[in-house]
């Protein structure tokens, strides 16, 4: 079942056309008050055939306004996009790219069955009930989508996805609602497709998701590309512990400069350090000054894109930012 | 393979995926039970309810008698209310985004559309054939020509309201379409003239109201276009009513639906 998925992107090449394109797509969207928002920012973006890439930012850092653009959803307001080397809508309605959206796209008062199949009938030659096999929900046929679970809705999603035996695969935080087997399952799933060379690329939260599956990772934050390499290089950026402490100014400055930390920050009464060997740092606080209230914490993923963007600006490998700062 | 043949050939048409297993799930999910009420229920009882109601001394018209005229004027409703409910399906559709599932799908945006109004027309044939049957059951009579053109125009006039609802679902929330378009077919088919005879006045209001172009030319080959108390009404105010309602509810459906795949 496991497959080595780093040998496989060896294997591939990196010469292989382009599944997807975004070049410096701009998004902006106006509210209520007539406020200007820009929910992507001059994003870049280059997907090759056969790639699994993990598309990873904090909530509104713009992952879902970039897929509904590379869909055809959205229009940008500048840049362009193109899907093997078309328009998107060409795409779309070749059945080339399909996704699995966040959430809605299902109607209530359907049964799951009827579902599927009044969607296949669009598609020419799709198989509705290997399509159901394959994401697994047979067995919830004559259920009404009303009725389903959030995890058995997102398999109801995938089934479609896999009507048009798509050659790119767009999932937007594809097991929200799952539990942990169903998870599991839905990822061996996508697995199988990506191990037959489909192109896939998700949208999650999850560092671990995107640790396990992808072998790229693509992290944005205010709507452009923070950092883009291997799962393990964003893995070490975003590793390590947070040590927090209310001690005072002249103690926080002299504890900064300990080797292995990185950054430290004052929040409220308490100074925040990031760093590399949390241990190390334990001991020098306990020891050598008068810190109370002492917490360690694992870096969150927003921590680690502040890292990120903080240390070193626009990267385009998480792991020279780590080098840097070793 | 000829199922890899065959589409490429449709995928030219700018009505691409549209096929008789999707219009089939589609008429299922538009006969609920208040579409039951309102398309079938209602136009036959209000026929059963007025069609001996005729104003006094003008019973008889120069092709047929007032049973006719009712009839008329009840599948002229029927029609038109049933090809009104694709709204209540469409804005649960936009509701939920559907759209965006649709979008995703190689069904074209004129395609979803012809599904829609197919779907209204069809519908809309059924109200039409039981107050038919009800017409000949309970007396009405009329030339023979009389009962195939009219009870063709009252179904084929379906089309204005067929754009109307769709305008109409993409416009407003699932929770006031359940009641709305039932409820403003009704008060129109009162002002266009369908329910009870109208005449002065209240005639020259409903020229310019919605139904009155359908029901005015259904009914023409059956009274010439005269009404109860003389009033002419031409075929070509009635065509203009029509062709003018039409291109209005066509306009603003088209203009929603341009606005409508963006997230809900």
């Amino acid at each position: 079942m496991m497959i080595d998925y780093q040998n496989r992107t060896a294997s591939r090449g990196t010469a292989s056309p382009l599944a997807a394109e975004l070049s410096s797509v701009v998004k902006r969207f106006t509210n209520a008050k007539g406020e200007v928002f820009t929910a992507v920012n001059g994003l870049d973006l280059r997907i090759r055939r056969g790639e699994v890439v993990a598309f990873l930012g904090p909530n509104g850092a713009g992952k879902t306004t970039s897929i509904d653009m590379l869909l055809g959803l959205t229009r940008p307001d500048e840049g362009e996009v193109r899907l093997f080397g078309v328009s998107p809508e060409q795409a779309v309605r070749a059945g080339r790219v399909a996704a699995v959206l966040q959430s809605g796209g299902l109607l209530p008062d359907l049964t799951v069955e009827a579902t599927v199949h009044m969607l296949a009938s669009l598609h020419p030659g799709a198989d509705p009930e290997r399509c159901m096999a394959r994401a697994n929900i047979t067995e919830l046929r004559a259920r009404r989508v009303a009725a389903c679970s959030g995890g058995e809705q997102q398999r109801l999603r995938f089934a479609l996805a896999l009507l048009s035996r798509p050659d790119f695969l767009v999932l937007d935080e594809p097991t929200a609602g799952m539990d942990v087997v169903a998870r599991r399952d839905f990822w061996a799933a996508v697995r199988e497709d990506a191990a037959r060379g489909m192109t896939v690329m998700f949208a999650t939260h999850y560092m671990e998701e995107a640790d396990q599956f992808a072998d790229r990772v693509v992290m944005i934050n205010k709507g452009a590309v923070v950092a883009d390499g291997s799962a393990s290089s964003i893995r070490a950026a975003t590793s390590g512990r947070t040590v927090s402490a209310v001690l005072s100014p002249y103690e926080a400055g002299l504890v900064s400069r300990t080797p292995g930390v990185r950054s430290s920050a004052v929040r409220g009464e308490r100074t925040y350090f990031t760093c590399t060997d949390s241990d190390a740092l334990l001991r020098v606080l306990v020891g050598e000054t008068q810190a109370r209230d002492i917490e360690v914490a694992p870096r969150s993923l927003e921590e680690a894109f502040m890292a990120i963007t903080e240390n070193a600006g626009r990267v385009e490998n998480a792991a020279n930012a780590q080098k840097e700062n070793v | 393979m000829a199922a890899v043949t065959a589409p490429a050939a449709a995928r030219t048409s700018v009505f691409n995926g549209v096929n008789p297993t999707f219009v089939r799930y589609e008429l299922r999910r538009r006969f609920n039970r208040q579409t039951t009420i309102f398309t079938v229920l209602l136009p036959a009882v209000l026929y059963l309810a007025l069609f001996r109601t005729a104003p006094s001394g003008g019973a008889d018209l120069p092709h047929g008698n007032f049973a006719a005229w009712m009839m008329i004027g009840q599948a002229v409703y029927g029609a038109a209310t049933a090809a009104v409910s694709s709204a209540a399906t469409i804005s649960v559709e936009k509701s939920v985004g559907w759209m965006r599932t649709i979008a995703m799908s190689p069904l074209t945006p004129p395609g979803y559309l012809l599904v829609k109004v197919l779907c209204s027309v069809l519908m809309a044939g059924v109200p039409v054939a039981i107050v038919g049957a009800l017409g000949a059951l309970t007396g009405a009579h009329a030339d023979a020509n009389v009962w195939v053109t009219s009870l063709l125009v009252a179904w084929v006039g379906a089309a204005v309201f067929a754009a109307l609802g769709i305008g109409m679902g993409l416009a407003l929330k699932p929770d006031v379409v359940m009641h709305m378009p039932g409820l403003t077919m009704t008060a129109l088919a009162f002002l266009g003239n369908l329910f009870i005879p109208l005449s002065g006045v209240m005639l020259e209001i409903s020229r310019y109201t919605p139904m009155y172009g359908v029901a005015t030319l259904a009914r023409y080959p059956l009274n010439d276009g005269f009404s109860f108390h003389g009033e002419h009404s031409s075929v070509a105010g009635a065509v203009f009513n029509l062709l003018a309602w039409f291109a209005g509810f066509s306009f603003l459906a088209i203009r929603r639906f341009r606005k409508s795949t963006g997230r809900p």
